[in-house]
């Protein structure tokens, strides 16, 4: 017989992988310390995995309760293509933000944010409904500058439900 | 003599040739509204040239990998001043 203590020594004991020394998986709290996105558009539910500046792995849960999906479409709820793509990007800022600084360049200033520059060879698989949790992934592809490509997929029930690559830019906040 | 007039004549069309691909990828990649053969090889790639952006430059630097295995980074802003300068550090790499 193990007892709780056992256990929970035994917890504490294995390697937590840290991210910019956050302990991951990154929740709600901890992505809103990360992303500027709040309310209705703080898509990103869990970030399981990152190599920084390279990938990371996440997922966002679809609530039936979601307000979004009232009016997308009444009677029908349908998760739209943009806030999957939105999302992703969201996903991608953290590659960002996990991202060592560059040989010879400044660290990615905490007064700088990542917005969309370009969407490209976006599709869309299947549809996503409530109940469905999407399993996100992106990998940085290109880096030049300010601006940064990501192949983006977004998986349901190990089903790809939609792919492409996205452009993010850094910009000053101000 | 004549070798060397022969070199320099291959030399030449070596780079016209370069320089065709490259228009044609630009082109290709960046959805330019324009003909390859209108982009001449001495015109400004941003500013008032052919107007291109960061999200361009981007495009670029992954179609140069693409295309011709040469990698071009973003201090290098030489490079990015026209398809004869991008030619060059393709020259350069091979």
């Amino acid at each position: 017989m193990t007892s709780p203590d056992r256990r929970l020594a035994v917890r504490a004991l294995r390697t937590v992988k840290t991210v910019n020394g956050v302990p991951l998986p990154l929740r709600g709290d901890v992505l809103d310390q990360i992303l500027p996105h709040r309310g209705s558009f703080a898509l990103l539910d869990r970030v399981d995995d990152v190599e920084p500046g390279k990938w990371a792995k996440g997922r966002r849960l679809i609530a039936r309760t979601d307000p979004v999906l009232a009016d997308h479409f009444p009677g029908r709820p349908i998760i739209p293509g943009v806030l999957l793509i939105e999302t992703l990007g969201q996903l991608s800022g953290i590659v960002l933000w996990s991202s060592p600084p560059a040989e010879g360049k400044e660290p990615i200033s905490a007064a700088s944010f990542g917005v969309l520059a370009g969407i490209k060879r976006f599709r869309f698989h299947r549809l996503v409904v409530p109940g469905d949790v999407v399993e996100l992934h992106t990998a940085c592809t290109a880096r030049v500058g300010t601006i940064s490509e990501f192949d983006v997929t977004a998986h349901v029930d190990r089903e790809l439900a939609a792919s492409g690559s996205l452009q993010i830019g850094f910009r000053a906040s101000k | 003599m004549t070798a060397t007039a022969d070199d320099m004549r291959k030399k030449a069309r070596a780079q016209q040739e370069l320089c065709a691909e490259l228009k044609r990828m630009l082109v290709d990649r960046l959805e330019l509204p324009v003909e390859p053969g209108w982009i001449t090889d001495d015109q400004p790639l941003f500013g008032r040239g052919l107007e291109l952006d960061s999200v361009d430059a981007l495009e670029i630097v992954v179609g140069l990998e693409a295309t011709f295995g040469a990698s071009v980074t973003d201090d290098d802003r030489e490079a990015f001043g026209s398809v004869a300068k991008l030619a060059e550090r393709i020259r350069d790499q091979s």
